[in-house]
């Protein structure tokens, strides 16, 4: 009965999801119909034999007929293609913004933001694109050659025992939105640090007409001498997660174990910046008691000691409920 | 050519032919109400050769273009989806009935000048 539920997993979890629970509910009737009452495993087995492969019943059940991949490879077709196009957006988006951020270091105005934003999406769209070419055309060869994926012709005959383990009922799922959410939100973040703290951004002047009394808050150079390669482990570990996120599709405890580390990752950058007085620009500081200071500025700097602890101890309870929060949500998966 | 090459290209043409009719003779075996497993052995005994997991898919296909309605039948022990040409459905088989009338007499026609 087991390999009965099996093969309806095998064959529903191709369907829409509008259609599965109909199409399960009459085809365990159809192959109950088919068995005597009380069948051996070896009846079971010749009845899935002759109702034929999982997804070429699927396929069938779908009812599209003229294709340029077939049933055999439609269903690991589908799954690579979204795999490989996720994988060389994100590659094509990265290398452009690294690329840009690398050479023209010094560029910070808004019309070359734009068009760095605009050429981002255009190479993110552009590896989607070159992994839709290549995949389909990989998948067309095999089709055609009737290649299995060992690289033998002509695949081996279907037996029911290949059926897959039906995996454990997910409570907790991984939406995609919510995965392409956070790749967003690390570009975002990304692009925040790398384009916004420049030399001549968070900059206050304190006297129009004296260009020297022009004050940086932040010390560019030492961030950028000793924080770039860390930020740029930390978004990449971020969106390493986040294709393991899309494979896996729910929390399992060795998933948010890794999410945790980034969580800690990225909390202990951000504690260790905060506190380390060489990213602020000294003179700053040596000039707090200025008058030509905008009052607001003269409290950041009078309370500054104060506004970093209540940053670090902010972070540190967002952390604490993330990381809570992906426990529990593998907690309730497993314990199903 | 070998003789596995020519039935090849035999069960090549059989398939292409049997495709239109099989979806034919289903609907010819619904003008009264049956469910998935009960069709198939009618179809069995009259020897069509059609398949379990060619004819569950093709139930649900036909209801969906509205040639066969269905309702669920929970009073047995175990619940069984009916089948049952729809009104569409019958007027859809009367016009093909007609139309393979014609088809049949042409086709005689051609294979009748085969020597």
């Amino acid at each position: 009965m087991e390999l009965i539920e099996r093969y309806i997993y095998a064959v529903t979890k191709r369907l829409p999801e509008t259609q599965r629970a109909d199409v399960a509910k009459e085809l365990r009737g159809n192959i109950e119909d088919m068995l005597s009452d009380q069948p051996t495993a070896k009846e079971v087995e010749d009845v899935l034999l002759e109702l034929g492969e999982p997804s070429k019943l699927a396929f069938e059940y779908r009812g599209k007929k003229r294709y340029l991949i077939g049933p055999e490879y439609f269903d690991q077709y589908i799954h690579v293609l979204k795999l490989t196009c996720v994988i060389l957006a994100a590659i094509g988006a990265i290398g452009t913004f690294i690329e840009a951020y690398v050479s023209h270091v010094n560029e910070n105005s808004f019309e070359y933001m734009f068009e760095v934003f605009w050429n981002i999406i255009g190479s993110g769209f552009n590896g989607a694109l070159h992994a839709f070419a290549w995949v389909t055309g990989i998948f067309f060869i095999f089709e055609r050659f009737d290649i299995g994926f060992d690289g033998k012709y002509k695949r081996s005959e279907w037996s029911p025992l290949d059926l897959p383990e039906i995996p454990k009922k997910v409570s907790k799922p991984i939406h995609r939105s919510e995965i392409i959410g956070d790749l967003i939100g690390n570009t975002i973040w990304l692009g925040f640090l790398l384009f916004f703290l420049r030399k001549d951004s968070f900059i206050f002047t304190i006297d129009k007409s004296d260009v020297n009394s022009i004050l940086a808050f932040f010390n560019f150079d030492h961030i950028y001498n000793t924080y770039f390669t860390v930020l740029i482990i930390s978004a990449l570990f971020g969106i390493f997660i986040s294709i393991l996120k899309w494979m896996r599709g729910y929390w399992s405890y060795w998933l948010a174990s890794l999410q945790t580390g980034q969580y800690l990752l990225s909390f202990l950058i951000l504690r260790w910046m905060l506190f380390d007085q060489k990213i602020y620009n000294s003179v700053f500081f040596a000039n707090k008691n200025r008058e030509e200071l905008h009052e607001s500025v003269r409290e950041l700097i009078k309370n500054f000691g104060e506004i970093q602890q209540g940053i670090v101890a902010v972070a540190a309870i967002i952390t604490v409920c993330q990381i809570v929060s992906v426990f529990y949500k593998a907690y309730k998966n497993q314990s199903k | 050519m070998s003789k596995s090459q020519l039935d090849e290209v035999i069960h090549s043409f059989l398939v292409e032919m049997k495709r239109g009719t099989m979806t034919i003779i289903v609907l010819t075996q619904l003008q009264t109400k049956q469910y998935g497993y009960s069709l198939l052995t009618v179809l069995e005994k009259k020897k069509t050769g059609i398949e379990a997991g060619t004819l569950y898919p093709l139930l649900r296909r036909l209801e969906k273009q509205g040639l066969l309605q269905s309702e669920w039948d929970t009073s047995e022990s175990r619940p069984r989806k009916f089948y049952q040409l729809s009104d569409l459905g019958k007027e859809v088989l009367e016009r093909i009935k007609k139309e393979w009338d014609l088809l049949s007499n042409q086709m005689d026609h051609f294979l009748g000048e085969v020597l």
